[in-house]
């Protein structure tokens, strides 16, 4: 139904509408005029009597881009901001039946800054409700999360149950919102877990919990600490953040609740204030925690600091011209080992491979010697042109689940994608690129990276897939012009 | 040309930990010289700062130690500069993930200078200083504070800190270096308690690292020596 198109540099979707459609034009004027974030900008052109909607799909990210491997914080902030406009398209007089429910339109933004569907103003167009909770039921069945799988498991019940409602799991995905910053606040809880407690309709609400210092509420000061100037002046501990404001009166909570529909809640009204208070975590909220009831210490348990800071490659780096280098760090400061960088398990590279321990034949074999194994879902890539930067000289990506992503290790060793660079090829972006299989061909597509991607010398449109083959050569930055070719 | 460098850092007389970074890197690559010091304040009410001020010294070290491969043969000042600026913006990221995700109380200042043969390049965040002694001292950063008034007594709060925002913002100047310039780094313990007079008194033209950290160590006893509570961190790089 929607074809991509790109227009001066720009990925549009572009769809066409009979001209006897009848089209919502109170939504028309309303997604032209309000311009509603969480709604793709559009046109509408009439050509010989047919509409051409035109649909901008801009910056942010495809949701069938997104890794499907997360963390369940990353996934909760992803979920609550695909829910949200579902609740919120009510008091712009839009109905979310016709938000177009298809992954490759629906466009996360950077850094999680919210979701935009595709509206199209048609009744011939609108799905079911049925069909809004499959989508949604389907993609949860899509996502791993690499710390709580159950969590995901709990939300598709709710989404099975009778009378299910987007809004019982945006309320569910608040609740353990509020629940993990109190965890995380090291306060006491006294309430059942959310789901027990949906099941115990019709019952009296638990004891109130504890409420958390107000971190979705409007904190008082943008400054996090006062810094004292001049030795007369007394080191004072910060003012905001010493003293652990009084728990505010907790919220009810909610009752299961049966047969709400989107724009009508029984949820009491100081629970419906404090469900959709700051998007943003801004940093300001952070600090009003209070410092009484100490934050957990959460260290990463990656091996090191933050999953071990920067050590890929230094070791073999080849002295160009005589270095006379002359370390300066003052011992005895924090001191921070570097960890051998750790690249993702399951994706072949032809260097670092371990010899096995036993072997029962010879299985040695020299890379770069022979024709690459064709397999098709083995993609295997040559470089040809390094600009002197330390690449490795072949590759192989494994696009066994359909696709594959390219980027680097980030400045703290974590790897960031499905194949990754070293991390101190900082013009690499953390996710630059993605091979996908399409049949017996591949594609390929940009991820919005930071110094753009070309194939075979054309750079490409970002969130946009290009047919590529063997043969074909990606250029990786086109400032650093980085090429491989597609063997 | 020369350079010569040196940093030190003290806990102070006061404070339990000390959540300072610093350090400093010089190398001669060719007929190229380049040079970089960094200082790191974490911020004083996150009590887990100190794990921020070594990232960014740690990640700034490491990008120094991994440009060397490619400077000049492959990157240009240019380029360097540009891939300085974009590490920076990931050590930010990183640790504003620290802070939101991972909720760690985390954040920290940052003052870098680096030389590339008679270009230096500033790139600062906060209130840490970087002051350069020419004919007199200059003081080449500007503290990104706010002055506001708390119970009746004017206090400055710091305005911009590494980790306060997914993108960071950074203000990065460029210059000239000349002969006998010397540059001073300095967290808010020491520059709180600068002035040209007892700088003047105390930094004079060395020839050897090892006495340019007696410098360092100097300064540093001076501020202590005049009561400073908080941590103190400085260094200093030598243009001959």
């Amino acid at each position: 139904m929607l074809n991509d198109v790109v227009i001066a540099n720009k990925t549009y979707a572009k769809m066409n509408i009979s001209a006897n459609a009848q089209l919502d034009n109170i939504a028309i004027n309303v997604i032209r005029q309000d311009i509603p974030d969480f709604i793709l900008p559009m046109k509408m052109i009439n050509i010989d009597g047919e509409t051409e909607i035109r649909y901008e799909l801009g910056d942010g990210t495809r949701l069938t881009y997104l890794p499907e491997v997360m963390s369940k914080k990353d996934f909760m902030i992803l979920m609550e901001n695909m829910l949200r406009p579902f609740k919120t398209c009510n008091d712009w007089f839009l109905d979310y039946h016709k938000f177009y429910l298809d992954k490759n339109y629906i466009i996360v933004g950077r850094n999680n800054s919210g979701v935009r569907y595709i509206y199209i103003p048609d009744d011939e167009h609108a799905n079911s409700e049925e069909e809004v909770l499959e989508f949604f039921r389907d993609f949860l069945l899509s996502i791993n999360l690499t710390d709580d799988q159950v969590y995901i498991m709990n939300l598709y019940r709710l989404l099975r149950e009778k009378n299910a409602s987007l809004l019982n799991v945006l309320d569910y995905l608040v609740h353990d919102t509020v629940d993990s910053n109190i965890a995380a606040a090291g306060m006491n809880q006294n309430v059942a877990p959310v789901m027990q407690q949906r099941n115990m309709a019709p019952t009296p609400a638990p004891a109130p919990m504890q409420a958390p210092p107000p971190v979705k509420q409007q904190a008082p000061t943008p400054a996090p600490v006062p810094k004292t100037f001049g030795k007369q002046a007394a080191k004072s501990a910060p003012p905001k953040a010493a003293q652990a404001p009084a728990p505010a009166p907790a919220p009810a909570m909610p009752q299961v609740s049966q047969g709400a529909e989107f724009g009508k809640s029984d949820m009491q009204g100081a629970l419906i204030s404090n469900l959709f208070g700051e998007a943003d975590d801004a940093p300001v909220k952070k600090q009003a925690q209070p410092k009484a009831a100490p934050a957990p210490k959460e260290k990463s348990n990656k091996g090191g600091l933050f999953g071990g800071l920067f050590g890929s490659g230094k070791a073999n780096a080849p002295q160009q011209q005589p270095v006379q280098q002359v370390p300066m760090q003052n011992p005895g400061m924090a001191q921070v080992p570097p960890m051998p960088a750790v690249q993702n398990p399951g994706m072949m590279q032809v260097q670092n491979m371990p010899a096995p321990f036993f072997e029962t034949e010879d299985v040695t074999c020299i890379g770069g010697m022979e024709e690459p194994v064709q397999d098709g879902n083995l993609i295997s890539m040559q470089l040809e042109e390094d600009r002197g930067y330390q690449f490795p000289k072949y590759v192989e990506i494994d696009l066994s689940k359909g696709y594959a992503t390219v980027g680097r290790f980030d400045k703290a060793g974590n790897p960031q994608a499905d194949f990754n660079f070293e991390a101190s090829l900082s013009f690499v972006s953390r996710r630059h690129f993605r091979i996908e299989k399409a049949g017996d061909a591949y594609k390929i597509v940009d991820l919005g990276s930071g110094n753009g991607t070309m194939l075979n010398s054309q750079v490409l449109v970002p969130n946009m897939p290009y047919p590529m083959k063997r043969g074909d050569r990606i250029t990786i930055s086109k400032n650093h012009k980085v090429t491989y070719r597609v063997c | 040309m020369n350079l010569t460098i040196g940093c030190v850092t003290d806990k102070g007389n006061y404070r339990e930990k000390n959540q300072d970074g610093i350090i400093c890197r010089r190398c001669q690559v060719g007929e190229h010289l380049l040079a970089l010091a960094c200082v790191s304040d974490g911020i004083g009410s996150f009590s887990q700062s100190e794990i921020a001020s070594a990232m960014m010294v740690s990640g700034v070290a490491s990008w120094f130690d991994s440009i060397l491969k490619y400077f000049p043969a492959v990157m240009g000042a240019k380029e360097v500069v540009d891939d300085l600026e974009a590490t920076l913006q990931e050590l930010n990221e990183l640790i504003y993930e620290g802070r939101t995700e991972r909720n760690l109380e985390i954040g920290c200042t940052l003052s870098l200078i680096l030389i590339i043969d008679w270009e230096y390049h500033i790139f600062h965040v906060g209130d840490s200083r970087i002051y350069c002694l020419r004919d007199t001292l200059f003081q080449l950063t500007q503290d990104e504070v706010i002055l506001k008034q708390i119970n009746g007594k004017e206090k400055k709060l710091l305005a911009n800190y590494i980790g306060k925002n997914r993108q960071m913002h950074v203000s990065h100047q460029c210059g000239h270096v000349n002969r006998a310039d010397m540059f001073l780094l300095g967290t808010d313990g020491v520059c709180s308690n600068l002035n040209y007079e007892n700088v003047t008194g105390v930094l004079s033209f060395v020839s050897s690292d090892e006495e340019v950290e007696v410098l360092c160590r100097n300064l540093i006893n001076m501020v202590l020596a005049m009561g400073e509570r908080d941590n103190v961190s400085c260094a200093i790089v030598q243009v001959m």
